[in-house]
């Protein structure tokens, strides 16, 4: 973990001395008209809508990918820049005011991309080869930030299946983002989340749904006629775990995604809701209204056992897990209003955590470092050693906060005009976007794992 | 729940015959007039009907952070105590709901605390707590969907779901 911060130190530098440059050398029309990331969609499918940016965000030049013996089938280019766009930390030049169009690093013409303020540029070919398309790209670094002026960051080649075209620009968006920032990117990553239709259109208006991170290839895996609360991933992501009201019930569902599988996990009296895979992906934590107040309880998933974590204290919910496992932070009103506390996974050893507003949801970032959570309406984030508390938005009525699993950003839903909207926020909350639809409310957004070993 | 079926029964079997006779010249029958007293004196449960309690007075709205009973929402507890007491086989499922402010899991506290309430004050008058069950759906279905204070007062209910 040591490593990693140093590491994240050291790139911090680089891109803060990068973006300084990038501020200096860009004409400033230049910096105001950056891609905007419309790609076009499927019907249901979102668009991230981006409301605010970054002050250190870096230039790239993306260059529309050469095709290898046929006319252009789809655009790889346009889902690389906007994944870099909606980063937060990179702005790709419009494809209109690209200075060349070079098919690969020895055609690039560094001067011409550095002058514009783009440190690095992007550069591939495609070539179609029966179901698949063979996808080669190169990042090369135009103003010498790691070495040489026009020296190859990065060469890569492989094979993606041509109906899985985005996981393959998605892909290289990953690569290009852990090359130049150190950090993994989450361009591969997908969010479920709840649909809430009107009534009058469907008897089942509830429908959990997962889409790709930029709101792309959106299925359905479970409609209701009742309420579905808090979905949630466990770590390896094949199995989701959420609430349903199926037949005047509360239960808790985990539903596994290679098969469809639907197993009840958490049955009977009163209410049984927010559940919370163990980072081993041994335990179900949750709570549960069966003794008539919540409380939070352990399911062990191998032997079916259920231990009482809390009792005695106020209300117990929104259990979720330290990254290590070894602890469970949840919200209790035993103070007298919510505060965020903490506790060993067997209930001993309880910290609290917040003392002033209301707060609620309380996750801790993979780093052990922060605490993001709701306060009183607003999505904040509590520096655990310093114990500074900063609010990151003023969007309306936040809630269910997820972070993304790089740290970099937080997912939550928020209420504007008469429907919940999802919301995209950079930790530090200076990039904003919004995944708005029409057609319902969207709740209870939760970010997956990093789905692919690399 | 059989009870409830058989009045309903009753008025439809009695006007069919009114029906039938209006269309008829023949003499009224006895049998007509048992019918027609049934009819006339339906069963209340402290001036509510039996649909009265199942279908329109099964609300009950409470204020910001409360879940005592108060008089209005007590006199229609007490129907509903006398009708459940009554009809020992009805079962009900006490909903508790709550506004939008906080989060959604901890809004099922705040339902839980009104649907425990209700269940608390039947129990008092006498109701079998076996034909009562409770559940909370915080803010989930909300009522009203604006963000005043009248549309949340809207939402802050319990529910005696039949």
């Amino acid at each position: 973990m040591r490593n990693f911060v140093n590491k994240l130190g050291e790139y911090m530098k680089i891109l803060n001395y990068l973006s300084l440059a990038c501020l200096l050398l860009a004409p400033s029309h230049l910096l105001a008209k950056g891609v905007n990331s419309t790609n076009s969609s499927a019907s249901g499918d979102f668009n991230i809508v981006i409301d605010g940016n970054s002050d250190s965000v870096r230039l790239i030049g993306v260059v529309p990918f050469q095709w290898t013996n046929s006319i252009r089938e789809v655009n790889f280019a346009e889902v690389i820049a906007s994944d870099l766009n909606n980063s937060g930390l990179f702005k790709p030049l419009d494809f209109n005011t690209l200075p060349q169009r070079p098919i690969n690093a020895k055609n690039i013409i560094s001067s011409e991309w550095a002058e514009l303020g783009a440190g690095n540029v992007v550069v591939g070919q495609i070539t179609p080869k029966g179901r698949d398309y063979l996808v080669s790209f190169q990042l090369i670094d135009t103003v010498g930030a790691f070495g040489k002026k026009g020296s190859v960051l990065l060469q890569k080649q492989f094979s993606v299946p041509k109906h899985k075209w985005r996981e393959g620009a998605h892909r290289v968006s990953d690569e290009v983002f852990l090359k130049l920032t150190g950090i993994r990117g989450i361009f591969s990553t997908k969010i479920a989340f709840v649909l809430q239709k009107p009534y009058t259109e469907t008897t089942k208006p509830f429908q959990l749904r997962i889409t790709d991170y930029d709101g792309k290839n959106q299925y359905i895996i479970f409609s209701s006629s009742e309420p579905l609360m808090s979905p949630t991933w466990s770590k390896d992501g094949t199995k989701i775990a959420y609430s349903t009201f199926e037949g005047r019930q509360s239960q808790i569902v985990i539903q596994d995604l290679r098969t469809g599988t639907r197993t009840v996990a958490v049955k009977g009296k009163g209410n049984n809701s927010a559940p919370a895979f163990s980072p081993d992906g041994k335990y179900l934590a949750f709570s549960s209204t069966r003794d008539g107040v919540l409380n939070v309880y352990l399911l062990d998933l191998k032997t079916k056992q259920v231990k009482q974590l809390t009792r005695n204290s106020g209300n117990n919910t929104e259990p979720s897990w330290t990254p290590n496992g070894s602890d469970i932070i949840f919200t209790s009103d035993r103070s007298g209003n919510p505060q965020i506390y903490m506790m060993a996974k067997d209930g001993s050893n309880v910290i609290q955590l917040t003392d002033s507003g209301r707060n609620y949801n309380g996750k801790v970032t993979s780093d052990g470092k922060t605490l993001v959570m709701i306060y009183n309406d607003h999505l904040a984030k509590k520096d655990l050693s310093s114990g500074n508390i900063e609010i990151i938005t003023k969007t309306f009525l936040d809630e269910t906060l997820s972070i993304s699993p790089n740290n970099l950003m937080v997912v939550y839903s928020s209420t504007r005009g008469f429907r919940k909207v999802l919301q995209l926020v950079s930790m530090d909350g200076k990039f904003k976007a919004a995944l708005p639809r029409k057609d319902g409310f969207v709740k209870y957004p939760t970010w997956s794992p990093f789905l692919f070993n690399k | 729940m059989k009870k409830f079926s058989k009045y309903l029964l009753i008025p439809l079997a009695s006007a069919m015959m009114v029906a039938c006779s209006s269309n008829e010249t023949t003499e009224p029958q006895p049998k007509e007039e048992v019918v027609l007293i049934e009819e006339t004196d339906p069963i209340e449960f402290g001036g509510y009907t039996v649909q009265n309690l199942q279908n329109e007075a099964n609300v009950l709205y409470f204020a910001t952070d409360k879940y005592a009973i108060d008089e209005i929402n007590g006199q229609i507890l007490d129907a509903q105590a006398s009708y459940l007491i009554d009809n020992p086989t009805v079962t009900v499922q006490i909903q508790g709901y709550a506004d939008e402010v906080g989060t959604p899991e901890y809004n099922i506290a705040l339902g839980q605390r009104r649907a425990n309430s209700v269940k608390e004050y039947l129990v008092s008058k006498g109701v079998n707590p076996n034909q009562l069950s409770t559940i909370s759906f915080g803010e989930e279905k909300p009522v009203a969907l604006g963000h005043t204070e009248e549309d949340y007062a809207k939402n802050r209910r319990a529910v005696l779901a039949y």
